[in-house]
Parts: structure tokens; C-alpha cells; sequence
């Protein structure tokens, strides 16, 4: 073999390399663009005004379980104005609310009921589980009482305190907002509203 | 009636039934068997001088580890709003097959914590036509208020088992909520 045919290999070689190089980047490049045309123009500025109202419209259902209601009543009034976030509307039918805040220890017997409100909410709909006691089952580690109400319907904000104060609660909401807006336009918020 | 005086009239009309009669801390207490329970207390009931019109309230008691023949005992508080008097009935009950005749034709408001009764500490109430648990779901296993039932019900999630809880959420939510699946 002379040295011409061992160097037409090594040619052969380099060029499939890079040829596979430039194929490689291209792809790359198409993959971001269509990304970038995708989000940028349908989807992602829809989904940010839908998220912004959606975020400054939270209506909580009425639902209040324990001492840690006493709180979220609190939360409503003129001193913390939930009105400011737009979470101030507590519905008394779970049709027309989309934030349920768990404010209280739930009993074995309540998980149920709980759960079925939850299921009448329209889609999108978030839970705030506000408290230790609906978080984790606080002090009452007895068989009366749910560990954790996240084990009957999915939680997006855990409000630690014993019971929380209105202004935790308020965070607690303020949190939820900066979730629904960094969700705004994803492929989970549009698994919400499905 | 003092409670001596309460004793002293329900041993001399119901001596055959009454196991034990005592005053414990001023309370007169009777010990019967489930056998005379209704007896008894319809005699408490009827007896003029007695007049017990009020059930006050029943409860039940598990003497687990203590040195005592019966496990169980059935509680019932009598009140009598015209004499302004009132009595203890207790019943011991075995630990295999704990059962005691229902009140609940006296009174009427005996049904509620008799469920209690089989609710929290399993006892058969004879003759109680809806005998179903009152405070806990139906599909409930165990009584809860029973000495040898688990205080703790679950272990509390920390550092060391700090996946105990995320399991047991994947388990319960996760399987009746999976996003997007309708």
C-alpha cells in the first residue's frame, strides 16, 4: 500500500467528520429556531396575558377548616386587602373559584368531601395547602387526621406556620402568582387548562 | 338521695345483679354484669324514689396490662333532674367477644354513643338495629381508641427517611391526578 492511498483515506475520513460536524449544527440551529418561532409568536405571548389574568383573578372557594381560617378570613379584610392581588373573591361555589386554600387540618372524613370540591373546581386550578396541619398533618399525628393533604390533591403552595398569619398567607399567594407566571405559555399550563 | 342512700335502695331491690356497689369519690358506682344491664338500669329508671329520667353519657374503658380478669368496661352516666342525683353503672367486659345489651329502648339518646362505643373500641351492642361506625369512615379497619392501637399513624418525615413522604404522595395524588391525562 503506498503512502497516496493512506492519505486519500485519511481525507475520506476528516471530510465525513466533518460533514457530520456542519449536519450536527444545522440541526442544532433549526431546533432552536423553530423553538424560537414557536414561543416567541403563538404560544408564549398568548400564554403570558392569559397567565397575567389569570394570576390577578385568583378566586378562592370557601372553604375554611380549622383555625387557620380565622387567618384567611383576616386576609380578605381592609388590614392585609387581598383585593390587591386580586385574590379577595371568596366564592361560595366551587364551579366558580380556581384557588383552593386549604386552611386547616383535615380530618379522614373531610379528605373525601375535600377531594370532591376539588374535582367541581374548573380547570385551571390551583390549592394552596396553608398551614402545618394540611401540609404534613402538624401535631395531630393520630389516625384522625390527613398526613398532608397533598396526599388527596396535588399542592402548589405549602404555607408553613401554626396557623400562618395573614401576611404569610398573602406571600403564600404572592408565590402562587410567580409560579402561574413562570408557567405562562409552558406545556404545563396547558396541561392545567385541559 | 346521698349516694349511700342511692346504693343502699338499689342493693335492696337489685342485690341479685349488682356484682359490686361502691362510693368512689362521692359518686355512687354499681358494677353489673352484661347479662343484668337492662335490667338494672330500667329499674334505675322506673323506681320513683330513683327517678334517673337522664342519660348523662357512655363511655368505655381498656384496661390493657392491668391486673384485671375482664379487658374492657362499658360506662353509663345516670342523672336524675327531679331528685338531682347521680349513678355509675359499669360493665366489664372479656377481651375475645366483647358484648353488651343495647340501652337505646330506654333511651332514645343512647344509639349515638353506643355507635361510639363499637366505633372506638369495637364492642357488639346487642339488639342496636343501626350498628355502624359514627365518628370514623365505614370502610375503617381497627378501634382506634383501644389501647394497643397505634398512637403515632405514620412515621414523620425527616432527614434520615426523608423519601417516606414523597413515596407515599407519588402513591396517593400523583395516581388520581397525572396532569393531562384526561
Amino acid at each position: 500500500m503506498g503512502l497516496v492511498d493512506e492519505a486519500v483515506n485519511l481525507l475520506e475520513t476528516e471530510l465525513n467528520n466533518v460533514k457530520l460536524n456542519i449536519k450536527d449544527v444545522l440541526d442544532q440551529v433549526e431546533y432552536e429556531a423553530s423553538g424560537a418561532v414557536y414561543d416567541s409568536i403563538l404560544t408564549t405571548k398568548l400564554g403570558n396575558v392569559i397567565g397575567w389574568a389569570q394570576k390577578n383573578a385568583l378566586w378562592p372557594a370557601t372553604f375554611g377548616l380549622a383555625c387557620c381560617a380565622i387567618e384567611m378570613m383576616a386576609v380578605a379584610n381592609s388590614r392585609w386587602d387581598a383585593a390587591r392581588f386580586g385574590a379577595e373573591v371568596f366564592r361560595a361555589s366551587p364551579r366558580q373559584a380556581d384557588l383552593m386554600i386549604v386552611s386547616g387540618r383535615v380530618s379522614q372524613k373531610m379528605a373525601p368531601v375535600l377531594t370532591r370540591i376539588y374535582d367541581q373546581m374548573p380547570d385551571p386550578k390551583w390549592v394552596i395547602a396553608m398551614g402545618a396541619c394540611s401540609s404534613c398533618g402538624g401535631i395531630f399525628n393520630n389516625y384522625a387526621v390527613v398526613q398532608g393533604v397533598d396526599r388527596w390533591v396535588p399542592v402548589d403552595v405549602y404555607v408553613p406556620g401554626c396557623p400562618p398569619g395573614p401576611e404569610a398567607l398573602l406571600y403564600g399567594i404572592i408565590k402562587l402568582q410567580e409560579k402561574i407566571m413562570a408557567e405562562a405559555g409552558s406545556d404545563k399550563a396547558g396541561l392545567r387548562a385541559a | 338521695m346521698t349516694s349511700e342512700e342511692i346504693l343502699q335502695r338499689v342493693k335492696s331491690h337489685r342485690g341479685e345483679s349488682i356484682l359490686q356497689a361502691e362510693v368512689a369519690l362521692g359518686d355512687a358506682v354499681i358494677h353489673v354484669g352484661p347479662d343484668a344491664l337492662h335490667d338494672t338500669v330500667k329499674f334505675l329508671k322506673d323506681d320513683p324514689e330513683l327517678s334517673f329520667d337522664y342519660l348523662s353519657h357512655i363511655t368505655g374503658v381498656d384496661y390493657l396490662e392491668q391486673e384485671r380478669d375482664l379487658r374492657f368496661e362499658s360506662v353509663y352516666e345516670f342523672h336524675s333532674i327531679a331528685k338531682n342525683h347521680s349513678i355509675r353503672v359499669r360493665v366489664a367486659l372479656p377481651e375475645e367477644k366483647p358484648a353488651v345489651p343495647t340501652i337505646s329502648d330506654l333511651w332514645p339518646s343512647a344509639v349515638f354513643p353506643e355507635r361510639e362505643l363499637f366505633d372506638m373500641f369495637g364492642f357488639h351492642i346487642e339488639g342496636l338495629a343501626n350498628l355502624k361506625r359514627l365518628l370514623m369512615p365505614e370502610e375503617w379497619e381497627g378501634h382506634p381508641l383501644r389501647k394497643d392501637y397505634d398512637l403515632n399513624w405514620e412515621d414523620v418525615a425527616f432527614t434520615y427517611n426523608i423519601d417516606t413522604k414523597r413515596e407515599l404522595v407519588k402513591e396517593k395524588t400523583l395516581s388520581r391526578y397525572k396532569p393531562g391525562q384526561d
